[in-house]
Protein backbone atom coordinates (compact mmCIF):
# COMPACT_ATOMS: atom_id res chain seq x y z
CA UNK A 1 0.00 0.00 0.00
CA UNK A 2 1.16 3.53 -0.61
CA UNK A 3 2.03 5.61 1.95
CA UNK A 4 -0.66 7.91 2.31
CA UNK A 5 -0.47 8.69 5.77
CA UNK A 6 3.33 9.15 5.87
CA UNK A 7 4.83 11.40 9.07
CA UNK A 8 1.17 11.62 10.02
CA UNK A 9 0.30 10.72 13.48
CA UNK A 10 -3.17 9.15 14.36
CA UNK A 11 -5.25 8.54 17.75
CA UNK A 12 -7.35 6.02 17.83
CA UNK A 13 -9.54 4.82 20.41
CA UNK A 14 -10.67 1.30 21.38
CA UNK A 15 -8.13 -0.37 19.08
CA UNK A 16 -7.69 -3.61 21.11
CA UNK A 17 -10.33 -5.27 19.04
CA UNK A 18 -12.66 -5.25 16.30
CA UNK A 19 -13.19 -2.47 14.16
CA UNK A 20 -10.45 -0.23 16.11
CA UNK A 21 -8.12 -3.06 15.44
CA UNK A 22 -8.75 -2.75 11.78
CA UNK A 23 -8.13 0.84 11.56
CA UNK A 24 -5.05 0.74 13.88
CA UNK A 25 -3.82 -1.88 11.33
CA UNK A 26 -4.84 0.34 8.36
CA UNK A 27 -3.03 3.05 9.07
CA UNK A 28 0.20 1.43 10.17
CA UNK A 29 -0.08 0.42 6.57
CA UNK A 30 -0.55 3.66 4.96
CA UNK A 31 2.32 5.20 6.93
CA UNK A 32 1.15 6.73 10.10
CA UNK A 33 2.21 6.55 13.52
CA UNK A 34 -0.95 5.60 15.14
CA UNK A 35 -1.22 6.00 19.18
CA UNK A 36 -3.66 3.26 20.06
CA UNK A 37 -6.25 4.08 23.45
CA UNK A 38 -8.03 1.64 25.38
CA UNK A 39 -8.73 -0.07 29.07
CA UNK A 40 -6.76 -3.18 28.21
CA UNK A 41 -3.51 -4.17 27.33
CA UNK A 42 -1.93 -3.83 23.55
CA UNK A 43 -2.98 -6.14 20.94
CA UNK A 44 -1.06 -4.86 18.07
CA UNK A 45 2.81 -4.89 17.75
CA UNK A 46 3.75 -2.82 15.31
CA UNK A 47 7.54 -0.56 15.12
CA UNK A 48 5.23 2.56 14.95
CA UNK A 49 1.87 1.26 16.99
CA UNK A 50 2.29 3.38 20.65
CA UNK A 51 -0.69 1.53 23.17
CA UNK A 52 -1.73 3.95 25.77
CA UNK A 53 -4.48 2.71 28.29
CA UNK A 54 -6.92 4.76 29.76
CA UNK A 55 -10.49 4.67 30.19
CA UNK A 56 -11.68 7.42 27.59
CA UNK A 57 -14.52 7.96 29.81
CA UNK A 58 -12.59 9.58 32.49
CA UNK A 59 -11.80 13.02 31.81
CA UNK A 60 -8.44 13.02 33.77
CA UNK A 61 -7.59 10.04 32.04
CA UNK A 62 -8.09 11.23 28.32
CA UNK A 63 -6.30 14.56 29.16
CA UNK A 64 -3.38 12.62 30.57
CA UNK A 65 -3.60 10.10 27.25
CA UNK A 66 -3.75 13.05 24.78
CA UNK A 67 -0.82 15.10 26.20
CA UNK A 68 1.27 11.50 26.57
CA UNK A 69 0.15 11.15 22.75
CA UNK A 70 1.31 14.40 21.82
CA UNK A 71 4.49 14.65 23.92
CA UNK A 72 5.31 11.19 22.50
CA UNK A 73 4.29 11.70 18.74
CA UNK A 74 4.93 15.03 18.49
CA UNK A 75 1.82 16.03 16.46
CA UNK A 76 -1.56 14.61 16.26
CA UNK A 77 -3.32 14.67 12.85
CA UNK A 78 -5.94 12.34 13.44
CA UNK A 79 -8.30 11.15 15.67
CA UNK A 80 -10.67 8.29 15.06
CA UNK A 81 -13.36 7.73 18.18
CA UNK A 82 -13.92 4.54 17.75
CA UNK A 83 -14.41 3.16 21.09
CA UNK A 84 -17.91 2.46 21.78
CA UNK A 85 -20.37 0.46 23.24
CA UNK A 86 -24.27 -1.05 22.33
CA UNK A 87 -26.89 -2.12 24.51
CA UNK A 88 -30.02 -3.51 22.86
CA UNK A 89 -33.25 -3.56 25.14
CA UNK A 90 -36.73 -2.39 25.42
CA UNK A 91 -36.84 0.89 27.24
CA UNK A 92 -39.31 -0.33 29.72
CA UNK A 93 -36.62 -3.06 30.96
CA UNK A 94 -33.42 -0.55 30.79
CA UNK A 95 -31.89 0.61 33.73
CA UNK A 96 -30.75 3.63 34.21
CA UNK A 97 -27.04 2.75 34.48
CA UNK A 98 -27.54 1.36 31.54
CA UNK A 99 -27.80 4.52 30.21
CA UNK A 100 -25.41 6.57 32.03
CA UNK A 101 -23.08 3.82 30.61
CA UNK A 102 -23.95 3.98 26.93
CA UNK A 103 -23.52 7.86 26.95
CA UNK A 104 -20.22 7.39 28.65
CA UNK A 105 -18.88 5.40 26.17
CA UNK A 106 -20.38 6.79 22.71
CA UNK A 107 -20.77 10.50 23.20
CA UNK A 108 -18.34 11.30 26.88
CA UNK A 109 -15.71 9.53 24.97
CA UNK A 110 -15.99 11.06 21.73
CA UNK A 111 -16.55 14.45 23.01
CA UNK A 112 -13.16 14.30 25.71
CA UNK A 113 -10.97 13.02 22.89
CA UNK A 114 -12.15 15.42 20.22
CA UNK A 115 -12.06 18.53 22.94
CA UNK A 116 -8.45 17.27 23.98
CA UNK A 117 -6.95 16.51 20.32
CA UNK A 118 -8.20 19.63 19.42
CA UNK A 119 -6.44 21.59 21.57
CA UNK A 120 -3.14 20.34 20.00
CA UNK A 121 -4.82 20.47 16.54
CA UNK A 122 -5.53 24.09 16.27
CA UNK A 123 -1.65 25.03 17.23
CA UNK A 124 -0.97 23.28 13.80
CA UNK A 125 -4.17 24.48 11.98
CA UNK A 126 -4.56 20.56 10.60
CA UNK A 127 -6.76 18.04 11.95
CA UNK A 128 -9.04 15.42 10.70
CA UNK A 129 -11.35 13.79 13.19
CA UNK A 130 -13.73 11.13 12.56
CA UNK A 131 -16.45 9.87 14.49
CA UNK A 132 -18.41 7.08 14.82
CA UNK A 133 -22.75 6.67 15.05
CA UNK A 134 -25.01 3.99 13.51
CA UNK A 135 -27.76 3.11 10.89
CA UNK A 136 -29.76 2.75 14.67
CA UNK A 137 -30.54 6.59 14.22
CA UNK A 138 -31.87 6.78 10.85
CA UNK A 139 -33.63 3.73 11.29
CA UNK A 140 -35.13 4.02 14.91
CA UNK A 141 -34.95 0.77 15.75
CA UNK A 142 -37.18 -0.82 18.22
CA UNK A 143 -34.95 -2.05 21.39
CA UNK A 144 -32.40 0.28 20.68
CA UNK A 145 -33.71 3.72 22.01
CA UNK A 146 -30.85 4.35 24.15
CA UNK A 147 -28.34 3.38 22.05
CA UNK A 148 -29.81 5.70 18.87
CA UNK A 149 -30.30 8.44 21.21
CA UNK A 150 -26.56 8.36 22.22
CA UNK A 151 -25.42 7.93 18.69
CA UNK A 152 -27.82 10.46 18.05
CA UNK A 153 -25.44 12.46 20.44
CA UNK A 154 -22.48 11.37 18.66
CA UNK A 155 -23.63 12.85 15.05
CA UNK A 156 -25.12 16.11 16.58
CA UNK A 157 -21.79 16.86 18.34
CA UNK A 158 -19.91 16.33 14.98
CA UNK A 159 -21.82 18.75 13.15
CA UNK A 160 -21.65 21.57 15.67
CA UNK A 161 -17.88 20.38 16.60
CA UNK A 162 -17.49 21.06 12.85
CA UNK A 163 -18.32 24.65 12.55
CA UNK A 164 -16.55 25.43 15.64
CA UNK A 165 -13.43 23.92 14.43
CA UNK A 166 -13.49 25.52 10.94
CA UNK A 167 -11.24 27.84 11.76
CA UNK A 168 -8.23 26.05 12.89
CA UNK A 169 -8.12 24.00 9.36
CA UNK A 170 -9.87 20.62 11.94
CA UNK A 171 -12.42 18.66 9.75
CA UNK A 172 -15.07 17.04 11.52
CA UNK A 173 -16.84 13.98 10.15
CA UNK A 174 -18.87 10.96 11.25
CA UNK A 175 -18.83 7.06 9.42
CA UNK A 176 -22.25 5.86 10.80
CA UNK A 177 -22.30 2.15 9.75
CA UNK A 178 -25.07 -0.61 9.81
CA UNK A 179 -24.25 -4.24 11.28
CA UNK A 180 -20.91 -5.00 11.31
CA UNK A 181 -19.31 -8.73 12.66
CA UNK A 182 -17.98 -7.90 15.81
CA UNK A 183 -18.17 -8.39 19.17
CA UNK A 184 -20.60 -5.44 19.98
CA UNK A 185 -23.40 -7.73 17.62
CA UNK A 186 -22.51 -11.23 19.08
CA UNK A 187 -25.12 -11.67 21.61
CA UNK A 188 -27.74 -10.24 19.43
CA UNK A 189 -29.97 -12.61 18.16
CA UNK A 190 -29.39 -13.32 14.41
CA UNK A 191 -33.04 -11.98 13.44
CA UNK A 192 -32.70 -9.17 14.81
CA UNK A 193 -29.76 -8.44 13.06
CA UNK A 194 -30.95 -9.77 9.53
CA UNK A 195 -33.97 -7.61 10.48
CA UNK A 196 -31.56 -4.65 10.22
CA UNK A 197 -30.07 -5.65 7.22
CA UNK A 198 -33.28 -6.00 5.17
CA UNK A 199 -33.79 -2.55 5.75
CA UNK A 200 -30.56 -1.48 4.17
CA UNK A 201 -29.80 -1.10 0.19
CA UNK A 202 -27.25 -3.65 0.89
CA UNK A 203 -28.61 -7.16 1.83
CA UNK A 204 -25.35 -8.21 4.15
CA UNK A 205 -23.53 -7.62 7.26
CA UNK A 206 -20.55 -5.15 6.63
CA UNK A 207 -16.98 -6.04 7.52
CA UNK A 208 -13.98 -3.53 9.41
CA UNK A 209 -12.70 -2.74 5.76
CA UNK A 210 -16.13 -1.39 4.75
CA UNK A 211 -15.45 1.32 7.59
CA UNK A 212 -11.66 1.74 7.36
CA UNK A 213 -12.49 2.75 3.70
CA UNK A 214 -14.87 5.60 4.62
CA UNK A 215 -12.77 6.70 7.95
CA UNK A 216 -9.53 6.94 5.52
CA UNK A 217 -11.37 8.76 3.18
CA UNK A 218 -12.53 11.62 5.69
CA UNK A 219 -8.68 11.55 7.18
CA UNK A 220 -6.87 12.66 3.72
CA UNK A 221 -5.21 16.23 2.95
CA UNK A 222 -7.38 16.22 0.30
CA UNK A 223 -10.42 15.95 2.09
CA UNK A 224 -10.20 19.52 3.30
CA UNK A 225 -13.65 20.63 2.32
CA UNK A 226 -15.41 17.79 3.50
CA UNK A 227 -16.95 18.74 7.05
CA UNK A 228 -19.02 18.20 9.84
CA UNK A 229 -20.72 15.47 7.02
CA UNK A 230 -22.55 11.78 8.19
CA UNK A 231 -21.65 8.92 5.84
CA UNK A 232 -24.09 6.12 6.33
CA UNK A 233 -22.86 2.35 4.81
CA UNK A 234 -25.11 0.09 3.91
CA UNK A 235 -27.48 2.00 1.57
CA UNK A 236 -29.57 4.10 3.71
CA UNK A 237 -30.06 8.14 3.80
CA UNK B 1 7.29 31.97 37.80
CA UNK B 2 4.51 34.58 38.92
CA UNK B 3 6.16 37.28 36.57
CA UNK B 4 6.17 34.99 33.64
CA UNK B 5 3.48 33.62 34.37
CA UNK B 6 1.94 37.58 34.60
CA UNK B 7 4.02 38.00 31.21
CA UNK B 8 2.73 35.05 29.12
CA UNK B 9 -0.51 36.17 29.66
CA UNK B 10 0.08 39.19 28.48
CA UNK B 11 2.02 38.61 25.33
CA UNK B 12 -1.20 35.62 24.37
CA UNK B 13 -3.71 38.38 24.49
CA UNK B 14 -1.48 40.96 22.26
CA UNK B 15 -0.91 38.69 19.85
CA UNK B 16 -5.14 37.30 19.58
CA UNK B 17 -5.60 40.72 19.23
CA UNK B 18 -3.56 41.04 17.12
CA UNK B 19 -4.57 37.65 14.97
CA UNK B 20 -8.18 39.10 14.89
CA UNK B 21 -7.47 42.24 13.88
CA UNK B 22 -7.85 44.02 17.26
CA UNK B 23 -5.58 46.36 19.16
CA UNK B 24 -6.65 49.29 17.00
CA UNK B 25 -7.55 51.62 20.47
CA UNK B 26 -4.10 51.80 21.58
CA UNK B 27 -5.24 51.17 24.93
CA UNK B 28 -2.57 50.58 27.61
CA UNK B 29 -2.91 47.05 28.64
CA UNK B 30 -3.01 45.78 32.16
CA UNK B 31 -4.73 44.14 35.19
CA UNK B 32 -7.51 46.15 34.23
CA UNK B 33 -7.87 45.52 30.63
CA UNK B 34 -11.39 43.84 30.07
CA UNK B 35 -11.22 40.16 28.11
CA UNK B 36 -14.61 39.73 27.60
CA UNK B 37 -17.94 41.69 27.46
CA UNK B 38 -19.37 45.18 25.55
CA UNK B 39 -16.27 47.08 26.39
CA UNK B 40 -13.56 44.38 25.28
CA UNK B 41 -11.28 44.20 22.29
CA UNK B 42 -11.78 40.47 22.01
CA UNK B 43 -14.46 38.67 20.55
CA UNK B 44 -15.25 35.21 21.77
CA UNK B 45 -13.64 32.99 19.56
CA UNK B 46 -10.44 35.55 20.84
CA UNK B 47 -11.25 34.82 24.20
CA UNK B 48 -10.79 31.17 23.09
CA UNK B 49 -7.52 31.69 21.31
CA UNK B 50 -6.19 33.46 24.31
CA UNK B 51 -7.24 30.71 26.56
CA UNK B 52 -5.30 27.74 24.27
CA UNK B 53 -2.31 29.81 23.64
CA UNK B 54 -1.83 30.37 27.56
CA UNK B 55 -2.07 26.80 27.80
CA UNK B 56 0.35 26.34 25.69
CA UNK B 57 2.98 29.09 26.78
CA UNK B 58 2.55 27.44 29.93
CA UNK B 59 3.51 23.88 29.24
CA UNK B 60 6.23 25.01 26.52
CA UNK B 61 8.26 27.76 28.58
CA UNK B 62 7.82 26.58 32.21
CA UNK B 63 7.04 23.12 32.35
CA UNK B 64 3.29 23.27 33.63
CA UNK B 65 0.41 21.26 32.40
CA UNK B 66 -2.27 22.94 33.22
CA UNK B 67 -5.98 22.93 31.99
CA UNK B 68 -7.52 26.69 32.79
CA UNK B 69 -11.01 26.23 31.69
CA UNK B 70 -12.55 23.90 34.19
CA UNK B 71 -15.48 23.23 36.14
CA UNK B 72 -13.86 25.43 39.06
CA UNK B 73 -13.00 28.41 36.88
CA UNK B 74 -16.60 28.22 35.60
CA UNK B 75 -18.35 27.92 38.85
CA UNK B 76 -16.79 30.86 40.39
CA UNK B 77 -18.80 33.60 40.75
CA UNK B 78 -16.51 36.42 39.64
CA UNK B 79 -15.09 35.17 36.85
CA UNK B 80 -11.46 34.96 36.31
CA UNK B 81 -11.88 35.30 32.43
CA UNK B 82 -13.21 38.98 33.16
CA UNK B 83 -10.03 41.29 33.29
CA UNK B 84 -6.10 40.28 32.49
CA UNK B 85 -5.19 40.56 36.34
CA UNK B 86 -8.05 38.03 37.24
CA UNK B 87 -6.92 35.21 34.36
CA UNK B 88 -3.08 35.95 35.60
CA UNK B 89 -4.18 35.48 39.15
CA UNK B 90 -6.06 32.35 38.26
CA UNK B 91 -3.44 30.81 36.91
CA UNK B 92 -1.06 31.81 39.45
CA UNK B 93 -3.25 29.57 41.76
CA UNK B 94 -3.12 27.00 39.90
CA UNK B 95 0.55 26.64 39.04
CA UNK B 96 0.90 27.11 42.80
CA UNK B 97 1.44 23.99 44.48
CA UNK B 98 -0.67 22.76 47.22
CA UNK B 99 0.13 24.32 50.09
CA UNK B 100 1.17 21.58 53.23
CA UNK B 101 -1.16 20.83 55.96
CA UNK B 102 -0.71 22.86 58.81
CA UNK B 103 -0.86 21.66 62.35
Amino acid sequence: MFDAFAGQVAVITGTSRGIGRHLAERFLGAGAMVVGVSRGDATIEHECYVHLQADVTVEAQVTAAIRRAHREAGRIDIVVNNAGGAAMNHTLLTPASTAERLMAVNFQSTFLVSREAARFMQRRKYGRIVNVSSVAVPLQLEGEAVYAASKAAVATFSQVLARELATFGITVNVVAPGPIATDLIRGVPPEKIQGVVDRLALKRLLEPSDVANAVEFFCRPESSAITGQTLYLGGIA
Amino acid sequence: MSDEIAAIVVDCYTRALAERGGGTTGAAIDDETTLFGSDAELDSMGLVSLVLDVEEQLADRLGLEITIMDDKALSRRRSPFRTIGALTAYVRELAAPVPAAVG
